[in-house]
């Protein structure tokens, strides 16, 4: 079943040789499905040459790398690039950092040092826990969010929904007010766009002065916690049992920025896109309401068919095959999980949303797999959850607003609104 | 038959276990996870599955 109202966000043509392909044109960057089909069809492991790098197309190698840790590093796994590493400017102002040497963690790390801390994290963030604590507040958030536009008719979806939702989180998870969980939001979103690279010189700037800002927030928070005890986020980290070596400094910062930057930008485009397939799917909304059982399916289907972030990165740390192409050690590879997603040797009509695609059967890449899956992919199932039954429970017959087209994330490998703002009946509420 | 073991230190209550495989991992009224600890043979792939979608790598299928 492929239902999908016209929603004018994906123009797909196919380039006529796959070496002309770059993910950077503003073709691809628009829609990139085009360009991904062609690889996975022609070249499935295939050196993008403006970027340096060899992008991993289909899910069965995506799911090898990703199951192999020992011989592909994570060292740089969030970017295509190093931003900081171009522009001297930025490494001059990193340099007054109080956090030197910078350690690498979770994500950037491998193992043994991402096992443990991986641990500690686990301990900390206790998704579990957290969830059943925060649940039902953030439902009432939700609700409030709500209440703001329910007369209007229309909204803003980004920054009246999408925002707040993954930020009231945030706001309990480091215990911080409002005002503090946006300024820390403004600092994520620098350190994401210097992280996927492709940027303004100033962008990358701003993330380097933010970062020293960031330092001395989380040390602060640390020393409180260390003198008055917390149970924030914080204060659970450095709560540690006596047999374990104490996290450094430079490690709880690192962790930190990793636990804000993964609890905001793509939970965001998550929401957001969820709303945009309610809001374009012909049946979809009156289905989701009269079958809530469906939701959970219909949010996996979400993130298989828009991947919040599209890739991960990893280095070879030997050489290796993959896909039958033999690869040098230290060649960097961009695992497309948005391309692997839609692989037609995994998925029959990949390229379309389908609620009633069994997505236990195969199960998607959105938030990798193995060793480094997303720590806190429970948490934003769950914040769309609340999300999509407030929502429905709320406002009747959400479409897009007739008079203002979405605009989709301007990031690179970044699936997602800028804003999208949709319209509802007013009088049915 | 299959044995399936979680690891209870490792497990964080994702719940992606329950989403693939709901007939031999369930959450209680207490949300404690519970879990079938010999499967039939044709639920094998099902709770390899499951093991595979642990984003803790915490269920083990012997």
């Amino acid at each position: 079943m492929s239902d999908t109202k016209s929603d004018g966000k994906c123009p797909f043509t196919a380039t006529s040789h796959v070496d002309g392909i770059s993910l950077l044109s503003a073709e691809s960057r628009a829609c990139p499905y085009a360009a991904y089909s062609q690889i996975r069809a022609e070249d499935p492991v295939h050196f993008l040459p403006d970027q340096n790098i060899w992008m991993v197309s289909r899910y069965d190698d995506v799911d090898f790398v990703l199951s192999n840790p020992e011989k592909f590093t994570s060292k740089e796994a969030l970017s295509s690039g190093n931003a900081f590493r171009d522009f001297p400017e930025a490494l001059d102002i990193l340099s007054r950092s109080k956090a030197i040497p910078r350690q690498r963690t979770l994500i950037l790390a491998d193992p043994p040092v991402q096992t443990f801390h991986r641990k500690v994290v686990q301990r900390a963030l206790a998704p579990g826990k957290t969830l059943r604590a925060f649940g039902p507040t953030i439902e009432e958030r939700v609700n409030g969010f709500i209440d703001r536009f329910v007369d209007a008719g229309q909204f803003e979806c980004v920054s009246q929904f999408s925002i707040p939702l993954p930020m009231a989180l945030v706001s309990m998870i480091f215990d911080v007010d409002e005002e503090q969980v946006y300024r820390m939001k403004g600092w994520s979103d620098n350190f994401f766009a210097a992280l996927t690279g492709h940027v303004a010189k100033q962008t990358v700037i701003d993330a380097a002065v933010d970062t020293l800002v960031f330092e001395e927030f989380v040390l602060e928070r640390m020393q409180k916690a260390r003198t008055e005890g917390s149970d924030c986020f914080i204060g659970k980290l450095l709560d540690q049992p006596e047999d374990e070596p104490p996290l450094t400094d430079a490690e709880v910062i690192n962790i930190c920025s990793q636990v804000l930057v993964g609890g905001n930008e793509s939970t965001i485009n998550f929401i957001s896109n969820l709303v945009h397939t309610i809001a374009t799917t012909d049946g979809l909304e009156n289905r989701l309401r009269e079958n809530p059982e469906l939701i959970p399916n219909f949010l996996e289907e979400s993130l298989r068919h828009e991947t919040p972030l599209q890739a991960m990165y990893r280095i070879t740390l030997e050489p290796v095959q993959i896909g039958g192409v033999d690869l040098p050690a230290g060649a960097k590879l961009m695992l497309n999980f948005g391309s692997a997603n839609r692989d037609e040797t995994h998925y029959v009509s990949g390229e379309d949303f389908d609620l009633d695609r069994d997505n236990r059967e195969t199960l998607h890449l959105a938030f990798g797999r193995g060793i480094h899956a997303c720590a806190g992919q429970t948490i934003a199932r769950r914040e769309g959850m609340i999300a999509l039954k407030v929502l429905l429970h709320r406002l009747k017959n959400l479409r897009l607003a007739d008079d203002v087209q979405p605009e989709p994330a301007p990031l690179f490998g970044v699936r997602g609104f800028k804003t999208l703002n949709i319209a509802f009946d007013v009088n049915a509420t | 038959m299959p044995k399936v073991t979680v690891d209870m230190n490792l497990c964080e209550y994702h719940g992606q276990c329950v989403f693939v495989a709901p007939e031999e991992f369930w959450f209680d009224d207490e949300d404690e996870l519970r879990y079938t600890t010999e499967v039939p043979e044709n639920a094998r792939a099902r709770v390899e599955k499951a093991a595979k979608a642990c984003p803790q790598l915490a269920i083990k299928v012997e």
